[in-house]
């Protein structure tokens, strides 16, 4: 279960409305390499993990991505709100709009909506830390392109928050992984599932 | 900055650092240095909420006492600052 805690991961705080840019950062909340993606990806690995260290490691960083999820939603909310409808028209932001008003919805920076094939539960510790491992680099990439086409400081404060913390999880599911291989049988040389023994009956 | 917001920025860097010790302690849970540092932030975190919420109201729904209003629902909420 969980609770909820009435303050955000890390401060947001954004003074100037700017729908250009919220419909580019929103790819984060609901594009293929977002937060929302991402706590469904480790939330659900969990069950099928073996490894106690592991199963503490994706419930604490899939708890804390819903965290992010929130912060990437504040940052989208607080560039659309108060807007007018010239600025609307003017920040190419007429298409979201028309579907969702100024509510927040996970769609990618094209604006097509989340798709759960954005991430995998494959029942496999080695397959599904390797997937957590590159979903990882693929967000702080994302982070990348965002700042290079950002240059509100409000905005790039949080999104660089949030890059510095795609840096920590790769390094944690790095960990998660040798600590997973350190402990298969010495006999499966080539890694085969170990969540899955394949027995008959 | 207002004196609650400060309060909150110092929850909310005291919070960061257990949760990043945290995750540490995941894959080390036996480093004495990251067992120290959590608690030590730990004490820290919890002293600060104690002083937050007697001045400006709950940080969890699961911490409000309230007999006569609901405090819960008063504003801002953390995406309105």
């Amino acid at each position: 279960m969980w609770t909820y805690d009435k303050m955000l991961a890390y401060p947001v705080k954004i003074k100037n409305t700017n729908p250009a840019l919220a419909r580019i950062v929103i790819t984060q909340l609901g594009g293929p390499d977002g937060e929302l993606g991402a706590a469904n990806r480790y939330l659900s690995q969990r069950f099928s993990m073996p490894y106690d260290k592991v199963k503490a490691v994706l419930t604490d960083i899939g708890t804390e991505e819903l965290g992010h999820s929130e912060m990437v939603s504040a940052i989208v909310h607080q560039l659309t709100r108060d807007l007018s409808v010239d600025e609307i028209k003017r920040g190419g932001f007429e298409a979201y709009f028309t579907d969702h008003g100024i509510g927040v919805y996970p769609v990618n920076a094209a604006g097509v909506p989340f798709d759960a094939l954005a991430f995998a539960s494959k029942g496999d510790p080695i397959t599904d830390l390797s997937e957590d491992m590159a979903a990882e680099q693929k967000a702080r990439t994302t982070y990348d392109n965002i700042l290079w086409l950002c240059d509100d400081p409000d905005v790039r404060d949080a999104i660089r928050f949030l890059r510095q913390r795609e840096i920590t999880h790769f390094q944690r599911f790095g960990e998660a992984l040798r600590i997973v291989t350190e402990q298969l049988n010495s006999k499966n040389f080539y890694a085969f599932n170990p969540a899955f023994n394949g027995r008959k009956g | 900055m207002t004196e609650k917001g400060k309060l909150l920025t110092e929850i909310q860097s005291q919070r960061f650092a257990m949760d990043d010790a945290a995750l540490f302690l995941d894959t080390h849970p036996e480093c004495p240095n990251a067992l120290k540092y959590h608690e030590e932030r730990r004490a820290d975190f919890q002293k600060a909420v104690k002083t937050y919420q007697e001045k400006y109201g709950p940080l969890t729904a699961q911490n409000t006492d309230d007999t006569e209003y609901w405090s819960w629902v008063t504003g801002p909420w953390p995406w309105e600052v």
